[in-house]
């Protein structure tokens, strides 16, 4: 019998601490239990003066996971901030969306490392932009990472 | 967003973790057809800041005794 009473959705007892845009990741082994290393962090995109344009060089995202065992679903979406001239954000824009990547996460690990590797990136004009990884079925982004494209 | 860390049950072992590079299921297929028809970008590999090495300078070579 319904009590008439809002109740909560119960969400996925996942979480996200860590997402870094870089270069290149490489896996070694031989480093034992830390064997991922990042090259090239990104924080800058230099993408010339004729926007819009679609980046070409591969990009990758490192992300590390936490949480209750099971298989996901993961999308990083990619936001555009529109500002004015001083700066204030007006508007957000979501540019595109890439996914579904399947995760499988392991309940026994401390965290689940994952690599992603994204090319053609859409920037319609400069400004700052946001990757955002969601779990499908759930609103709020697990975790976002900003950056900025510039002439 | 969550803000929580990650935590592990005492006891538990962690699993060896496997490595792999995800690519989107379809490389083109997040960009809209407009976005498709954008020119493409690229940008090389920054050059290396550092100086090119100078040759360390040499010793003075000692010279043979004459004969």
């Amino acid at each position: 019998m319904s009590t008439g009473e809002w109740q909560e959705t119960e969400e996925p007892e996942i979480g996200a601490r860590l997402l870094v845009l870089c270069r290149e990741v490489r896996f070694d082994a031989g480093w034992g239990d830390s064997p991922y290393s990042l090259n090239g962090l990104l924080a800058v995109f230099k993408a010339g003066s004729d926007f819009p344009v679609v980046w070409h060089e591969p990009v990758y995202l490192y992300a590390e996971y936490f949480g209750a065992g099971g298989d996901y679903e993961v999308w990083f979406d990619l936001f555009r901030f529109a500002t004015d001239e001083d700066g204030e954000i007006l508007d957000e824009i979501e540019e595109a969306g890439y996914g579904p990547f399947v995760l499988t996460l392991a309940a026994d690990a401390f965290v689940n490392r994952r690599s992603y590797c994204l090319g053609k990136l859409p920037f319609q004009a400069a400004g700052i932009h946001e990757f955002r990884l969601r779990i499908a079925g759930m609103y709020e982004p697990l975790i976002a990472q900003r950056f900025l494209v510039k002439e | 967003m969550k803000k929580h860390q990650p935590t592990i049950r005492p006891g538990t072992r962690s699993t060896p973790e496997p490595f792999e590079i995800l690519y989107p299921p379809t490389p083109d297929g997040h960009l809209s057809e407009e976005q498709k028809k954008w020119p493409v970008v690229t940008e090389s590999k920054p050059r290396d800041p550092r100086p090119e090495p100078t040759p360390a300078e040499q010793p003075p070579q000692p010279t043979p005794p004459a004969e």
